[in-house]
């Protein structure tokens, strides 16, 4: 472990993180003498930069965001439509739903406008008074219930009909006109300001299965063209067009990529409003997972949304009892409608690690393992806004967009099963982080699919991770530490595969704070394996971190401490380090089981967006408001396979 | 319809405030604090433009024109306990908001106007009652041929002291008016005629 106190600016600081030779990322595994010819070119140019062709710098966006396309975001008053997301991600300033100007502190580098392909289009449809639908009576009705004061009803009726199929003609179902036009909207809003190397706009929608309020949602993301977007349509989930089952989400992803030409890839939606169903080890139909459903699931879903506005799911306190950080802006109450309280044996099947732990399970049985998922964050905001900075956050719907009263409202109240979640509990969280080659709808998919991606909850820290069998405590001190995992490495989202004979696995591990952010606590690993009886075992490892802190009796590194002034919503960099970097070795390897590892960087204590509510409001918050927050990265995973 | 289907239905991130409207016989989103963010987002589909107005208040608030919301010092009361506070201030000062427009109705007929808060979403008209103006409180939603009045509770406080007209609320925008552009003129001019500016 060793930490380095800010001695550069931090300009430099990101350089130093930049590769310095060529390598391809995609060349997971063991260092061999082709690969390092191809890495180190007999004629080395003077420019260390020059030739390289691996990610130099990761790729900041959001990938579920809804606008008011969206049903329920429509129904929430959200406006801004699929256009206004766009450029407010790319940096423009814009007028929220609730008619404030906003304006990100930076640009993001990508964004998937991810609409629920469920009644797309609806409320813009229904409210801009269209003539087919208005023509029927339900529509009609809608229209002037929605006019006369009377939207609550409205909704209800609408949500309620639908579930029954029981739309009127217009009403948006895949192969109507109205759903055409919202679709083709969608597309063209991306198109429009998809601008390869410079911003990148990607086609997509949410698909959302909700049966019995257990959220499986998955996002899909195009990664071809407009054109080839549009030769299909969204998959919904009510039959006979859709289906609620992810399995028939996957088998609408392959035809859709034969039919188009574009691949696709899913993204499942944040498990811990699932109640237990998002990592099954049993289908919701009784029957055990098969073959078919690991190799099925592996292929299409390469990366899980591990934090966003409700909640951050990478491990509970319950399932990791021993990890005294895993109590993180939970949301471990009920599922996503608040219609069946959560119980403690759901936990293991919808928080992140645990899925990952179980996947080590179900590939020694099946081969495949279903859950071998890189991590991202995301912001499932539903105002058009991926506005996700605590002091820049422009909450999940449009009435939490900031007001005096959002800290002490209820986000939502359901009096029959007594679960209430209040709007503080809302977090500002997350972009993924992407390691891209160029910033491009090609390269930034790729990158996906590869998993060389990381999860934040809102800051743009820096970090990288690599794995391998040769790594050296000196390899920390080099000033271009990529170069040196990718040589000798893999990335985040990679494979070791049969450790060499006496070997243990290696991991090359760094960190910048975001520039204008926080400085850092420290980097763990999390480490988890199937032991030789089978069971699934964790394992959290401080690495890195800031200060001269000695880890405790009990191997716990003492808190940070903390510099947040709650009152004035302000903190200083006078603790934590503006960068970490370590070379560590697993200490308690076994080459003959099968493991995962992946980074968890923690940022010192910074205000929350509460405190800065409370601040510019001059409001007081709830007794149980959290007020400050250690906002975080998790990267994907390296796994370990003894073959 | 059974909780069953409106269960299986749902759909997205906000099931649950639908399922809470769903169960709720509540008048207004004081009654049923799960359901106010619908309850406004169906406002700015019906009303576009109306959620603009809450931000006109705060904004108005923190520049010292509109009385802030007292409720909100109180840190240590329970969500319940600021809805009953609010819904008892909002009965009181609707009151005496319709007591500002005068008991001289019958000089000129008064516009038909529907209010809404827009807080909790709380409808109320302005009646007559004789000659005097008084709010029906709690009804369901404007009748045809209203004039609807989107503000909130500290812009109606306001007024009703005598700190600030109509006219000048419309201008800052924590007043709106919404309807055919004539009944809006007439409605403005009259609401303005009886409250200062």
């Amino acid at each position: 472990m060793r930490s380095l106190r800010a001695f550069q600016s931090v300009a430099v600081l990101v350089a130093g993180l930049l590769p310095a030779v060529v390598a391809n990322p995609q060349d997971a595994g063991t260092a061999d003498k082709a690969r390092l010819d191809r890495v180190h070119p007999s004629k080395p140019a003077y420019s260390p930069y020059a030739g390289r062709n691996f990610p130099t710098r990761p790729f900041f966006g959001d990938t579920h965001l809804h606008t008011g396309f969206s049903m329920d975001a429509g129904a929430f008053g959200a406006r801004l439509t699929p256009r206004d997301a766009y450029r407010f991600a790319r940096g423009e300033e814009v007028v929220s739903n609730t008619g404030q100007p906003v304006k990100l502190s930076r640009p993001l580098d990508f964004l998937v406008v991810a609409d629920h392909s469920d009644g797309m289009g609806f409320f813009p449809q229904l409210m801009g008074g269209d003539p087919e639908l208005l023509a029927t009576p339900q529509g009609r009705k809608w229209y002037d219930q929605i006019r006369g004061g009377r939207g609550g009803e409205a909704a209800l009726d609408i949500i309620v009909s639908f579930g029954k199929g029981e739309m009127p003609k217009g009403f948006p179902l895949p192969g109507t006109a109205a759903y055409r036009n919202a679709w083709m909207e969608t597309i063209k809003a991306a198109e429009a300001y998809n601008d390869p190397g410079r911003f990148t706009a990607f086609i997509g929608f949410e698909w959302t299965s909700n049966t019995g309020g257990n959220n499986l949602h998955r996002n899909v993301i195009f990664r071809g063209t407009g054109a080839q977007a549009a030769l299909v349509e969204p998959y919904t989930t009510l039959a006979p067009l859709g289906s609620d089952n992810p399995a028939d989400l996957w088998k609408y992803m392959a035809v859709t990529q034969e039919k188009t030409g574009s691949e696709v890839l899913a993204i499942a939606h944040n498990g811990n409003l699932s109640n237990g169903r998002m990592f099954p080890m049993v289908e919701a139909s009784g029957r055990a997972i098969d073959k078919e459903y690991v190799q099925t699931r592996a292929r299409w879903e390469p990366l899980y949304e591990v934090t966003q506005t409700k909640g951050t799911g990478e491990a509970h306190p319950f399932l990791s009892p021993n990890d005294e950080l895993a109590a993180f802006e939970l949301w471990d109450r009920a599922n996503l409608d608040g219609t069946v309280p959560k119980t403690r044996d759901m936990l293991e099947f919808e928080y992140a690690r645990s899925g990952l732990k179980n996947g080590l399970v179900l590939e020694a049985r099946l081969g495949t393992n279903p859950f071998k998922f890189g991590l991202i964050g995301s912001s499932d905001a539903h105002t058009g806004l991926a506005a996700m900075e605590e002091d820049n956050f422009f909450g999940k719907t449009a009435p939490q967009e900031p007001s005096p009263e959002r800290m002490t409202k209820a986000f939502f109240d359901n009096p029959k099963t007594g679960v209430r979640i209040m709007d503080w509990e809302v977090g500002a969280s997350g972009y993924a982080a992407v390691w891209a080659t160029d910033n491009s709808r090609e390269a930034i998919f790729d990158a996906m699919k590869r998993r060389e991606t990381y999860a934040t909850t809102g800051s743009r820290m820096i970090v990288r991770f690599f794995g391998g069998w040769e790594f050296a405590a000196a390899d920390a001190s080099d000033r271009l530490p990529a170069a040196i995992g990718y040589g000798k490495g893999v990335p985040m989202g990679g494979d070791l595969v049969a450790a060499p004979a006496g070997k243990a696995p290696t991991f090359l591990v760094a960190a910048l704070k975001d520039p204008i952010g926080a400085n850092l606590d420290r980097i763990q690993i999390v480490k988890g394996w199937v032991d030789s009886d089978g069971r699934a075992q964790e394992k959290v490892y401080d690495v890195a971190w800031s200060g001269d802190r000695k880890p405790g009796r009990d191997g716990k590194l003492p808190p940070v401490g903390s510099t947040v002034d709650v009152a004035n919503a302000t903190w200083t960099n006078t603790i934590g380090a503006p960068e970490l970097i370590a070379v560590w070795k697993d200490p308690q390897f076994d080459p003959k089981l099968r493991a995962f590892y992946y980074l968890r960087v923690l940022e010192i204590p910074t205000p929350r967006w509460t405190a800065y509510d409370a601040k510019r409001f001059g409001v007081k918050p709830l007794p149980e408001t959290r007020m400050t927050i250690q906002e975080r990265a998790f990267t994907s995973p390296i796994w370990y396979s003894p073959s | 319809m059974s909780g069953h289907r409106i269960r299986v239905s749902l759909q997205g991130a906000m099931g649950a405030a639908l399922f809470a409207l769903a169960t709720s016989a509540a008048a207004c989103g004081l009654e049923d604090p799960g359901s106010i963010s619908m309850r406004r987002g169906m406002l700015n589909m019906a009303y576009p433009e109306s959620l603009h107005v809450g931000t006109a208040v705060w904004q108005a608030q923190l520049a010292g024109r509109l009385p802030r919301d007292p409720v909100l010092q109180f840190g240590e009361l329970s969500a319940d306990a600021r809805s009953n506070l609010r819904l008892a201030r909002a009965k009181l000062l609707l009151g005496r908001f319709a007591a500002r427009l005068g008991t001289d109705a019958g000089a000129s007929a008064p516009p038909s106007v529907a209010v809404v808060l827009l807080g909790p979403v709380l409808w109320s008209r302005l009646e007559l009652d004789g000659a005097r103006i008084v709010p029906a409180l709690h009804v369901d939603g404007p009748e045809g041929g209203d004039v609807v009045l989107v503000t909130d509770l500290a812009a109606i406080e306001a007024v009703a002291a005598g700190s600030l007209g109509v006219r000048e609320a419309l201008d800052l925008g924590v007043m709106r008016l919404y309807g055919p552009p004539a009944d809006v003129a007439a409605a403005r001019d009259w609401l303005a005629t009886r409250t200062r500016g």
